[in-house]
């Protein structure tokens, strides 16, 4: 993962107090989402849970690019869209490595087996951003689950 | 069920620049429609078609949800700029896949504006827009409607 910026930092401490801009075309001004503008205890729990599912689909999405050169191509987008979303929802890397994931010996299960990982993250990417106090921070989860689903249907075109 | 928490003018402002959009959406792609040839690229237009009847169902809910906050929902303009040019097949798809991305970010801007069940649906809206802009040939993104939160 890129070393992250100030810049990166300053907007991710931002999704959780709910302070950074949404941005809807020209003249959209930064606003408070929630009803406290600013929340503590579960956004911040929601967002680790966010990125330790982030690292674990990172991790497997590796670990079957590893075990399978032939899905390496197929996989490569996955990889980067994870890694740029960690990279903005845990710029400072504070999530700890996800324990290594098992592999299925066959290259079309283990493609199987990624999908179904990728497709429970998206429903939960969403489920927590329904959940988040933070505007901003519901908003960066669901353009991640916007993003993993992009992936999801590249691949399905592939097949 | 929206903008539970929420200051009511906050969420009728965002549903009313998201239906601006919608209300572009679908006359955009009515055009893309009317360019596109229904015997020579039948699958393009079978995928337009369902896009403008999408656009079309998310203009009529974003109306409906502004009614039932006691606002006047923002009207379509007579006319919206035609993407050009429109005379090849990969026009159209480079056309509507603008379109589509234009979308994703007035959509993730409502879910950023909004609680529970309406933020639930622009979600996935969110979702339908980044398959279907990159089903018309965009790049695909990490975080779509929100591309200004990563570093370029």
């Amino acid at each position: 993962m890129p070393a992250p910026s100030r810049r990166t930092a300053l907007v991710v401490s931002g999704l959780t107090l709910g302070v950074v801009a949404t941005g809807c075309g020209e003249g959209a001004t930064p606003r408070p989402a929630g009803t406290r503008g600013r929340s503590d205890g579960p956004d911040e729990t929601l967002l680790d849970e966010a990125r330790t599912d982030l690292v674990a689909a990172l991790a497997l999405v590796r670990a079957a690019r590893r075990a399978h050169p032939s899905l390496r191509p197929r996989l490569v987008g996955l990889q980067r869209a994870h890694r740029d979303q960690l990279a903005v929802l845990d710029p400072e890397g504070r999530t700890g490595p996800a324990e290594g994931p098992e592999v299925p010996g066959g290259a079309p299960e283990a493609l199987r087996s990624v999908v179904r990982a990728e497709e429970r993250l998206v429903r939960r990417l969403v489920t927590w951003s329904v959940a988040a106090e933070s505007g901003p921070l519901a908003r960066a989860l669901a353009a991640s689950a916007a993003g993993v689903a992009q992936q999801l249907a590249l691949l399905e075109e592939e097949r | 069920m929206s903008g539970t928490g929420l200051a009511s003018e906050q969420v009728a402002d965002a549903l009313q620049r998201v239906l601006a959009v919608e209300h572009a959406a679908v006359w955009t792609f009515g055009a893309l429609g009317a360019a596109t040839s229904a015997s020579a690229t039948p699958l393009l237009l079978a995928r337009v078609e369902r896009a403008w009847t999408a656009h079309r169902g998310r203009r009529d809910r974003l109306h409906a949800l502004l009614l039932d906050l006691g606002q006047e929902p923002v009207g379509s303009q007579a006319a919206y700029a035609v993407p050009s040019p429109l005379g090849r097949p990969v026009d159209v798809e480079r056309a509507a896949a603008r379109v589509e991305l234009t979308g994703t970010q007035a959509w993730a801007f409502l879910v950023a504006s909004t609680t529970s069940g309406t933020r639930r649906w622009a979600a996935g809206v969110l979702g339908e827009l980044a398959v279907s802009a990159v089903a018309f040939g965009a790049e695909p993104e990490p975080l779509p409607g929100a591309g200004d939160l990563i570093d370029s």
